[in-house]
């Protein structure tokens, strides 16, 4: 199996380059994961991030063969003979295939990815009816790797601006959910042309999402709701 | 005025639904026009003249024209917010923009009232 890895470090290299790597894979290789960390023996200069090795954490999103995805849940047997790995576009190359994820979160923080409710605190906890609970699957499992938000070239144009797949989908999470009370309030934020308004339903988004999420849709909601407000 | 015209802000959520009403005239104008090279003979100059002498169809074809106008400057202007970082030349690129389209929107007024 031929890798092509994405090598830069800014200690030493002036330019990134593409390193190629030969290595067998074992019986006990399964996800590309697997391979990468029996590199990094090899190498031990190569750098890359890595937690949970289960698509829970995130850590390891990156652009594997021009499309993103996680390391630790992508099988071999589904990449072919030979297999490119780039770091996530759209965002500083720190080392290697670890990117600056500053703006990423700045993004997600703007949309106050947290319940706003100015009722008194219950005894115990808000409670919602399994219908209300419902209205946030779908939502609720975004991970937050950031190969959704690092797919679209909206936010490649204007990271600063556009807050993203991830940070609206996680806006609209807040926004269906029983318990908050902020529905209005979200919605001012996004009276801006830039914040929402540059997603041009390209899909990117939903092509990428390891967990089979759709911001796309989330963001059709949102701007739903502005339009039942209008 | 102007500053009216591009200041973006408010406008943003009026301009989305704009962009889709305006898609949808053109979807139907466009399904009009299939069914007329079906069901009419259209053969020579003058079957095309008196398709356009008839009022209603003048009328429709010029909402086809200002909503593809319309759908155009929100189109266009959508890319250069996309892809022209410097304000200024944005705001250069816009203003020539609208120049063209409304030159469009008269050329094409004065070729059906004159039809």
């Amino acid at each position: 199996m031929r890798l092509s890895i994405y090598r830069f470090n800014p200690d030493i290299d002036k330019d990134p380059y593409m390193q190629d790597f030969e290595i067998d894979v074992l019986p006990e290789d399964h996800m590309l994961l697997d391979l990468l960390l029996r590199l990094k023996v090899q190498d031990e200069t190569l750098t890359m991030r890595k937690s949970c090795r289960e698509g829970v954490c995130g850590s390891d999103a990156m652009n594997i063969n021009g499309k993103n995805g996680l390391a630790c849940i992508t099988k071999i047997s589904s990449l072919g003979d030979s297999i490119v790995l780039r770091p996530l576009p759209g965002l500083p190359v720190i080392r290697d295939l670890v990117v600056d994820m500053t703006q990423f979160f700045k993004n997600y923080h703007s949309v106050k990815p947290y319940l706003i409710n100015h009722d008194p605190v219950p005894e115990k906890e808000r409670l919602q009816s399994p219908e209300q609970r419902a209205e946030l699957d779908g939502l609720y499992e975004c991970i937050l790797c950031g190969a959704c938000t690092t797919s679209c070239p909206s936010f490649w144009w204007n990271p600063d601006k556009f807050v993203g797949p991830a940070g609206l989908l996680q806006s609209y999470r807040f926004i269906a959910d029983s318990r908050d009370q902020a529905l209005q309030e979200r919605l001012d934020d996004f009276e801006d042309p830039y914040r929402l308004y540059r997603c041009h339903n390209i899909m990117n988004c939903v092509d990428v999402c390891p967990k089979g999420l759709s911001p796309s849709k989330a963001i059709g909601k949102i701007k739903e709701l502005k339009l039942k407000r209008m | 005025m102007l500053t009216k015209i591009f200041s973006l802000a408010n406008h943003c959520l009026r301009d989305w639904l704009l962009q889709r009403v305006t898609a949808t005239i053109m979807a139907i104008y466009s399904l009009i026009w299939v069914a007329i090279l079906i069901l009419l003979p259209i053969k020579n100059y003058s079957s095309w003249k008196s398709l356009f002498e008839n009022h209603i169809f003048r009328y429709l074809t010029l909402l086809f024209l200002f909503s593809m106008v319309y759908h155009a400057w929100l189109g266009v202007r959508d890319i250069s917010m996309d892809y022209i970082p410097s304000v200024k030349i944005r705001k250069i690129f816009q203003i020539l923009l609208v120049f063209f389209l409304v030159l469009y929107v008269v050329w094409g007024f004065i070729i059906f009232w004159s039809a």
